[in-house]
């Protein structure tokens, strides 16, 4: 546990040093603290659309620094030699995985909770306090949903070049949005066995990022929701049981890698 | 031995994954919109909106093109806006600002040169609301837009009501963010059920409003409108109870005995597409000299032009008030191709005239239809008050020799309980042939419907 700690620390530590990560930070503060400016867009509902520009911002910035960061933490290791050093020592293979993995979320965290004070300030400026607070349920889930989306970027590093990775990532990450798609084409009506089985797999088998998206509760408040504490465990839950079984994958996969 | 056991791990937490979309999935719905149609709505949108929506940007996207949808309608470019207004109820169905307003704009302000409304639309309007409040349960707003589409532009109060009474039934609204209903919207359900002819119904409401009234200003003695609300209350109960006593409870009431109208209307083609209706309406007997000096206008016909055989309980036409099937299963912006124009003349001296120009909107007035009904009626349920003093609420005090009529108004309510009342209206249908409208001559004949 040691080993996955400092791997993770070391991990932290360098992705926040690198440039292109402060500058997609960088840019998300900016458009966060100028969203107000951005009521022009929507008269009437400045509130929504702050608030819905804001947490755009932050989890579109997070998905960028997730896959930028992502899919370099374990071939930057492998291109400088540096992992032949780590494994030299007592480190498992899954430790060196689990480690980059931690090290990876721990900066999103990071990055997240920088940009979600900043914009809770800014919307405190505006709205009720209960309102503002709502904010951080958005914060939480857009977290578990960067996690498995690193999970995903260290799992297609581990046998994809980066390059290969980003638009691997990002795809998955477009089409796991679209949850009620995949959803639609497993269930519709009027749909043949054929399209209904690839809906399933898709479905199933892609990781839900959808499903994390309760942007518009928060930006509507009024809006009443059935059981919404059961409905973030369950999304909670199903995260670490995602991210565990990409990182199984990855580490079986990692294994076999001739590093 | 170790993979084959990760390998079972692996088969183990993704079946657990998997039960737990499962779960998920119904639950996930209460945050998005519906998928019907979805992918016929995503072929709609604008290509630099799509990437956006898709990265969590769906609030801001419906924004932008509601801002875009609002300077079409400045720019008069109506049909852009009805594709942006389905795109936005599907990006955001809690924004509420879009059904209400994108229903007013369908319902409204698709209009021919002369300012008349496009009645074909009405459906889609209604059916939008619908949606709305499908959408938005828990909240007033979308009820109270239903009731006023009913109330104000289609002049139903009966089918008002159920509306008014579902954002009634919301508490006060304490501040700007709750789902309270404004404490003046309240109003709006006694005006509904006064309209509708449903006068004890409407006491016993402006009653509860007014205990509602000060209970919420017992609670906010600091708001200047929270006292205005109480006083304009209590002078819309007294001047209600008033007016029962005067029209029904006296002896003799002031609504008796009926006055004869002498109803009759004329319906000339004047020149292609334009049709000239002329009638009366003789309420003259009731005002004495000086108040017919004074230019006073006891009320408006209802003139509708429709192909013969068209039926729509939506219209003033009152063939079938009840039980008519004429509602959008699905929304859609398709409109039936069919010639409808509905008009309003006011009464003027005890007469009524006006020249209507069909010609200059083909796309509203095909004319394809080999015949067409005209209508013309006078409604007491929406005649103004000085004239309702003498004829009554239901028309109790009007009568005609030839085109009275007695339709059993229905109305009911949130919880399914009817209240049928008789209306006595004048009515008269008139029958034009395609030949004539085109041809700029003829005079319309009398029409009795099946």
């Amino acid at each position: 546990m040691t080993a996955v700690m400092a791997i993770a620390y070391n991990t932290v530590r360098e992705a926040l040093s690198r440039r292109v990560v402060l500058l997609f930070l960088f840019g998300a503060l900016v458009l966060i603290i100028l969203s107000p400016l951005f009521s022009f867009l929507s008269p009437r509902e400045e509130l929504t659309l702050l608030k819905s520009l804001g947490l755009g911002v932050i989890q579109l910035a997070s998905m960028f620094i997730c896959i930028v960061m992502g899919i370099s933490l374990i071939p930057t290791e492998i291109e400088r030699r540096t992992v032949y050093t780590v494994l030299s020592k007592p480190v498992q293979r899954y430790e060196f995985v689990l480690g980059k993995f931690l090290g990876g979320i721990l900066t999103m965290l990071f990055n997240i909770l920088f940009m979600g004070i900043v914009f809770f300030a800014v919307v405190a400026w505006r709205a009720t306090p209960k309102q503002a607070l709502d904010l951080w349920k958005g914060f939480m889930m857009i977290f578990f949903q960067m996690s498995i989306l690193v999970s995903l970027a260290i799992f297609f590093s581990v046998f994809l070049t980066p390059f290969v990775n980003f638009f691997m990532s990002l795809g998955i990450y477009i089409v796991g949005t679209l949850s009620s798609v995949t959803e639609s084409l497993m269930k519709g009506e009027n749909r043949t066995v054929i399209q209904k089985g690839i809906g399933a797999v898709l479905h199933y088998l892609l990781p839900q990022f959808g499903n994390f998206n309760i942007q518009n509760k928060i930006i509507h408040p009024e809006t009443r929701i059935i059981n919404e504490g059961v409905y973030y465990i369950q999304n909670i839950g199903y995260a670490i049981l995602y991210i565990a079984v990409l990182l199984i994958i990855a580490v079986i996969i990692f294994d076999r890698r001739e590093v | 031995m170790r993979r084959t056991q990760l390998i079972l791990a692996i088969l183990v937490l993704w079946v657990l994954s998997a039960a737990l979309q499962t779960a998920i999935d119904p639950r996930r719905k209460q945050f998005e919109p519906k998928v019907q149609g979805l992918f016929g709505k995503m072929t709609g949108l604008p290509t630099e909106y799509i990437f956006g929506t898709m990265l969590g940007f769906r609030e801001v996207v419906a924004g932008a093109l509601w801002v875009r949808a609002d300077s079409f309608f400045h720019e008069g470019n109506y049909d852009a806006i009805l594709p942006i207004i389905r795109l936005v109820t599907w990006l955001d169905p809690h924004n509420l600002d879009v059904y209400s307003t994108g229903a007013w704009h369908i319902g409204y302000n698709f209009t021919d040169t002369e300012q008349r409304s496009d009645r074909r639309y009405l459906s889609a309007a209604l059916k939008l609301l619908e949606e709305g409040v499908e959408n938005n349960p828990d909240v007033y707003d979308m009820y109270f837009e239903m009731g006023w589409m009913w109330y104000d532009k289609i002049k139903q109060a009966h089918n008002s009501v159920q509306w008014f009474q579902k954002a009634y039934e919301f508490p006060d609204r304490p501040d700007e963010y709750s789902p309270g209903i404004p404490p003046a919207r309240r109003h709006m359900l006694a005006h509904a059920w006064e309209k509708a002819g449903l006068i004890d119904q409407c006491l016993l409401t402006w009653q509860d409003i007014l205990r509602k009234h000060e209970q919420y200003y017992e609670r906010h003695k600091k708001e200047y409108m929270a006292k205005v609300q109480i006083d304009v209350a209590k002078h819309n109960y007294a001047l209600t109870e008033l007016r029962q006593y005067r029209r029904y409870l006296k002896q003799p009431p002031d609504t008796q005995p009926p006055v004869d109208v002498k109803f009759d209307v004329k319906v000339r083609v004047v020149e292609p597409k334009i049709i000239e209706v002329s009638g009366t309406v003789d309420l003259g007997q009731y005002y004495d000299t000086q108040m017919q000096k004074m230019d006073f206008r006891p009320g408006r016909v209802d003139v509708v032009l429709r192909d013969e055989g068209y039926k729509s309980s939506i219209l003033p036409t009152d063939e079938k008030e009840a039980g008519e099937v004429w509602r959008q299963k699905v929304f859609t912006f398709d409109v039936p191709d069919v010639t409808i124009m509905q008009e309003q003349i006011a009464i003027i001296k005890g007469k009524f005239k006006r020249k209507i120009d069909m010609s200059k909107d083909p796309m509203m007035y095909s004319f394809k239809a080999p015949r067409y009904v005209v209508t013309v009626r006078f409604n007491p349920l929406y005649a103004p008050p000085q004239t309702q003093d003498r004829i009554g609420w239901r028309g109790e005090g009007l009568t005609d020799k030839r085109y009275l009529r007695v339709d059993q108004v229905t109305t009911v309510d949130k919880d399914g309980k009817t209240y049928t009342v008789p209306v006595r209206r004048v009515r008269k249908h008139l029958l034009l042939t395609r030949e004539q409208l085109l041809s700029g001559k003829g005079e319309a004949v009398e029409y009795r419907l099946e």
